[in-house]
């Protein structure tokens, strides 16, 4: 069935002559433009033959109309069809604009680049303002209204963040608490010091690292999920159908998000203190030869607490910042599943960073206090 | 060789209890455009993706120039399938990739061709379907309806396929931009000798690009003819298809001209 293209040029008889011939379609495109290349100018008095041409379809228009001009295109002996194809194709053609040129050079477009990334930086952290007081505006006016209190999405909300994220979260802080005891039996045994195990993994875990990992583990689990959720309803326009019925999505979608976020994360925090410690009570039984209860007897004597008070006063503050961020950056989700996609990326990125930066920022207020 | 594009032979549909079609016969001629009307429910849809082989029918055989292509290999389909483009209901543009490499696309799959040289077949057919230079690089997110449109059939139209599928082009446009589809459509069958499959709700549309109309109804396609004599078969359905208070608004539009004459 198909036949590949092909254009020759001869001189019979003191006439330029061009031979085309076979499918001239967007199947033989590249091999046509290699040979069309190859050719190089035309001379303007050269007849073309076609009488072996097989085929012609829009890319084989558009390489004779390129290498031919319209003028010599019209005049070639072609069906009605064909002519009627041309003709559109050179419409469309003359009518097209250059491409545009492009725009600058790499360093420019860097530095654009930098701009706009700046500019988007103090935009979202703007937004990310105006939608926590939107929230908290709307938090306010339930409040005093029980009969507004939406108890069965807050009850749904905290099993899925809470009560099924448990299992993960014991898991891991008892392993890391096991990892921290380990470091501090190896370190500490050199200066015959071995039994500040104990201290070390006490501290760790109810300054740092319980709510910590608590926060990390559900910014990554739960922020991702608020997005994913509120994003594809937005993309669905189900949020819009909301507001359409005035109903006010922050205190249907967002109000029980984030108060599931504020009990559970600081019930998780605790499960992971605790978790932690028996995590470091048991390497230091398995490899120090400190008893439970020992352990549990220096534990209380030494560890103040305001330690375990550092840790929980942080909680909250985690909770609301990573619930805020999940469903802020669900609702600027736009249509497409890429969309979706690349919007849960950045909420599990920031309430990282932002976990981080306050926990930070949290260190040095707790020295300067000397708590 | 016979002028028959597309032939449909005794196709069966079912799914579960469910039967779509049953002894479902028709041909679509070389060069004509043929539009598949029916109510919701009745398997237009489905014939489509039968015809394209994206659901596989319970039995029977469908035949694109002469081969059968629910017997082919999946390699043999794939060359059936470079001869058909397709316009989704929704557009289906990735929405990952820019309007122009969503059409160069499939060049770039099925021809082995450079991003230079898809790219300026992509912006022939950019322009081809109207559309300038600058949508080429915008992303589909911000199309309009009518625009997502336009780039579905510049997709489809990508690697020149001689048969055009196309799922209800119109519907979601309003009644200009359809009007301005349908010509556009129109031209370039013409231009272009394409085969076209169109599937409509869209009376307008029907009256303006149509050959012939099949109405699928009862499983089976009820009635194949030119419009004309469609519009006077007798069958409740069709009745109320063609005769109701819409149909009745769009046929007058149509005759007033010839009145004029």
């Amino acid at each position: 069935m198909q036949e590949n293209g092909y254009i020759h040029f001869n001189q019979a008889e003191g006439r330029d002559c061009l031979t085309l011939g076979g499918d001239w379609t967007v199947a033989h495109y590249i091999d046509l433009k290699k040979q069309l290349a190859n050719l190089g100018d035309v001379p303007q008095s050269v007849t073309c033959n076609i009488e072996s041409m097989k085929k012609l379809d829009t890319a084989g228009v558009q390489l004779l109309y390129r290498a031919l001009g319209e003028h010599k295109l019209r005049q070639l002996p072609l069906t009605e069809q064909q002519h009627n194809l041309i003709d559109t194709v050179i419409n469309a053609c003359s009518n097209q604009e250059p491409p545009l040129p492009p725009k600058s050079n790499g360093f420019v477009k860097m530095l654009e680049r930098i701009g706009i990334f700046s500019s988007n930086l103090y935009r979202n952290q703007r937004d990310l303002l105006g939608f926590m007081g939107a929230t908290l505006q709307s938090a306010a006016q339930v409040i005093g209204r029980p009969s507004r209190w939406r108890v069965t999405a807050f009850v749904a909300q905290l099993e899925e963040t809470g009560l099924n994220a448990l299992p993960i979260v014991a898991l891991l802080t008892f392993l890391v608490g096991a990892v921290v005891a380990f470091l501090g039996a190896t370190v500490l045994s050199d200066f015959g010091a071995s039994i500040y195990t104990i201290n070390l993994v006490g501290f760790s875990f109810l300054r740092e690292f319980a709510v910590l990992l608590t926060a990390i583990m559900l910014a990554g689990r739960t922020a991702s999920a608020f997005t994913a959720q509120l994003g594809s309803m937005k993309a669905n326009e189900e949020i819009d159908a909301l507001r359409a019925q005035g109903l006010n999505p922050l205190e249907l979608l967002v109000l029980p998000r984030v108060l599931a976020m504020l009990v559970s994360l600081p019930a998780l925090t605790l499960v992971a203190m605790a978790s932690g410690i028996g995590g470091g009570m048991v390497i230091s039984a398995l490899t120090l030869d400190i008893s439970p209860a020992l352990f549990l007897h220096i534990f209380e004597r030494d560890t103040g607490i305001n330690h375990f008070w550092v840790g929980m006063i942080k909680a909250p503050v985690f909770a609301f910042v990573i619930a805020i961020i999940g469903c802020n950056e669900g609702f600027k989700v736009s249509g497409s599943a890429q969309s979706v996609g690349e919007h849960t990326t950045s909420s599990v990125v920031q309430s990282i960073f932002m976990v981080i930066l306050l926990d930070a920022l949290f260190a040095l207020f707790f020295m300067e206090i000397n708590w | 060789m016979s002028d028959i594009a597309i032939a449909v032979r005794n196709l069966r549909n079912q799914f579960g209890q469910h039967v779509v079609h049953e002894g479902l016969d028709l041909d679509v001629y070389r060069g004509e455009v043929l539009t598949v009307v029916g109510g919701s429910g009745s398997g237009k849809s489905v014939l489509m993706r039968s015809i394209l082989g994206l659901t596989q029918p319970t039995a029977g055989s469908i035949q694109i120039y002469g081969e059968d292509v629910l017997q082919l290999s999946a390699a043999e389909r794939q060359r059936v399938d470079r001869n058909t483009g397709v316009l989704f209901q929704k557009g289906a543009l990735f929405s990952s990739l820019n309007v122009r490499e969503n059409i160069a696309l499939p060049l770039r799959e099925h021809l082995g061709m450079n991003a230079n040289d898809a790219g300026d077949i992509a912006s022939l057919k950019l322009a081809l379907v109207g559309l300038d230079a600058q949508t080429a690089e915008t992303m589909p997110q911000s199309l309009s309806g009518g625009m997502i449109k336009r780039v579905a059939l510049a997709r489809a139209l990508a690697l020149d396929p001689d048969i055009l599928f196309l799922d209800e082009p119109t519907a979601g446009l309003d009644p200009i931009g359809a009007g301005e589809f349908d010509s556009l459509l129109q031209t370039l069958q013409q231009a272009l000798g394409l085969t076209v499959f169109l599937v409509t709700h869209d009376l307008d549309s029907i009256y303006q690009v149509s050959d012939r109309v099949a109405v699928l109804s009862q499983k089976k396609v009820l009635v194949v003819d030119t419009l004309d004599k469609v519009a006077a078969y007798q069958d409740r359905w069709v009745q109320a298809y063609f005769h109701g208070p819409r149909g009745r608004a769009v046929s007058n539009q149509q005759m007033r001209p010839e009145h004029g004459n």
